[in-house]
């Protein structure tokens, strides 16, 4: 895990909420988990309250591997979001989850050079601290 | 199937209206707002005492806009004491999704006869400042798991959705510059158009400044100070009016979402193939809707809040087939003379950011004959797709008599 550079700008910290408390929760101890519903098996990043496929409400938090496959990203050279002044350029992908269908994460792939991010690249989940409750799941290249 | 629906040729557009579109106005858009309503209501040859209905959607989409209204947002409310017509109208709303929402409210209470004469209106404001900046230290709801990733610009988020685009289609910023640049030749003859005296080159937009990999700042609408305003009635009315009209012939619009239907991803910028699911639902419920297709089109305004929307919807219309748009718009195919006159006023990206009223308004122009320089002879059937292909986005039909 790594941590915010003292003295920068934090960029804005998640407020954990009932739906989501558990996934940041598990985030902090470096476990990126997502729900799953007991019922018919399918998955929601963000989390939901009742299932869209079979609407049930039994849904759980499930581990994931963690690895996942880029199917979108784009690379900002503007900064628009407190905290990012000393991130930019920076890669925003889009991540699907080997062993949750249907989930596309919005998020940031780091500790791969720019030029390196390519439409189909292979990632794994790392965390940053942002605070005592939150850490950020982030994506890097696999190796 | 042909479902026709009930409204088809019961609801006319008889008067559109704009203020000034400035970058910044020295003028609160509150005045701006009742000039757009009195030019609207002049161009149809009617009085404010004749309204009795209101609709609109006010939001200002800015991290940390004050909702001031009058300032920074125009409600219905500001609109009805300004002009104290508190007393005769009898129906109002204000909506969310965009203005388009407000407009199909609008159809709806004229063609119900909740209304007989309302206005839809939509204004915006440019703040002082840099556009739109998230500026919290802490965030919530849906919000927490997009922001902390440096995503709060849609530039972004759906720029990874035309980033794919790029990469399965091939196409290039050259393809996009032809789109931008017909945006702002129509512009010129758009007397409201924030950039009607301003030309651009394709090296122009091929030198701007990156804000990503793929966007430059002429792939997004500049924000300004501005209003539009459009008046509806029935289609008896309108008969006995002077000027011609633009008839309703159908709308669609999505809700649920067809591209993340049983997912929760996220509604700023879904992945590409949401998106050109979502516009093929939209632009297939209009065809059902209305019996209408898109060879019967004479003339298009897509939205183009960002440029590549504008490949989208053309493309979710069936103009083309899907990942063929940028080579579609090539070669004056979309010019005012061209076989798909497409967004003739300017697009938002040559008039300015009124949040997808001013394709409404040009639609709804080209039909009744009042475009003036920029008028496609003999268009019949006119077309405005507006939103970013998901939740709300809509779909208008007017023909010039109805049916």
């Amino acid at each position: 895990m790594s941590i915010e550079p003292a003295g920068l700008a934090a960029r804005p910290v998640p407020v954990p909420d009932e739906l989501s408390a558990p996934f940041w929760a598990a985030a902090r101890t470096g476990s990126l988990v997502v729900q799953r519903c007991q019922g018919c098996g399918r998955h929601y990043y963000p989390p939901v309250p009742v299932c869209l496929g079979c609407s049930g409400s039994d849904l759980a938090f499930a581990p994931s591997s963690g690895r996942g496959r880029v199917t979108s990203y784009a690379i900002s050279y503007d900064q628009h979001v407190q905290g990012f002044e000393h991130r930019t350029p920076y890669a925003l992908v889009y991540v699907e989850l080997d062993d949750a269908p249907g989930v596309v994460m919005m998020t940031n792939l780091v500790e791969s050079p720019l030029d390196a991010v390519r439409i189909g690249a292979e990632v794994e989940v790392t965390f940053e601290v942002l605070s005592d409750e939150v850490a950020l799941p982030q994506f890097r290249a696999r190796a | 199937m042909t479902e026709r629906t009930g409204i088809a040729g019961k609801v006319a557009v008889v008067g559109i209206g704009g203020s000034r579109i400035e970058r910044r106005s020295t003028r609160p858009i509150g005045q701006l707002t009742t000039d757009a309503i009195h030019a609207a209501l002049a161009d149809a040859g009617l009085g404010l005492a004749d309204v009795d209905g209101l609709a609109t959607y006010p939001e200002l989409t800015h991290h940390g806009s004050p909702n001031i209204d009058g300032h920074d947002v125009v409600s219905v409310d500001f609109v009805a004491r300004q002009l104290a017509i508190g007393p005769q109208v009898r129906w109002h709303v204000q909506t969310d999704s965009m203005v388009q929402n407000a407009f199909v409210e609008g159809v709806n209470a004229v063609a119900s006869g909740a209304s007989d004469t309302c206005v839809v209106f939509r204004a915006m404001h440019n703040p002082v400042g840099r556009y739109n900046v998230f500026d919290d230290a802490q965030v919530a709801g849906e919000q927490q798991f997009y922001v902390p990733y440096g995503l709060h610009r849609g530039y972004l988020s759906w720029g990874a959705a035309y980033g794919r685009y790029q990469h399965l289609y091939g196409a290039t910023r050259e393809d996009m510059s032809a789109l931008i640049l017909n945006n702002r030749v129509n512009a010129a003859r758009n007397p409201r158009a924030y950039f009607r005296d301003v030309p651009l080159t394709m090296d122009d937009y091929l030198g701007a400044r990156m804000l990503s990999d793929t966007i430059c700042l002429f792939d997004l609408d500049i924000p300004v100070d501005g209003a539009i305003a459009l008046v509806l009635t029935t289609a008896e009315r309108a008969a006995d009016l002077p000027g011609r009209a633009a008839y309703v012939a159908g709308y669609a619009q999505d809700v649920g979402g067809a591209g993340h239907r049983r997912s929760s991803r996220l509604r700023v910028g879904p992945p590409l193939e949401d998106v050109q699911r979502t516009g093929r639902e939209i632009v297939d419920k209009l065809w059902r809707g209305t019996g209408l297709t898109a060879e019967d089109v004479d003339v298009v305004q897509v939205y183009d809040g960002y440029s590549f929307f504008m490949y989208w919807w053309l493309e979710a219309a069936g103009f083309c087939g899907e990942g063929e748009a940028h080579q579609f718009a090539q070669g004056g195919r979309i010019a005012l003379d061209g076989e798909l006159p497409t967004n003739t006023f300017g697009g938002q990206l040559g008039e300015g950011r009124l949040h997808g009223i001013g394709h409404i308004a040009e639609a709804a122009a080209q039909a009744s004959g009042r475009a003036g320089a920029r008028q496609v002879d003999g268009a019949d059937v006119s077309l405005a797709l507006v939103g970013t292909l998901g939740t709300g986005s809509t779909a208008v039909a007017f023909t010039s008599e109805p049916r």
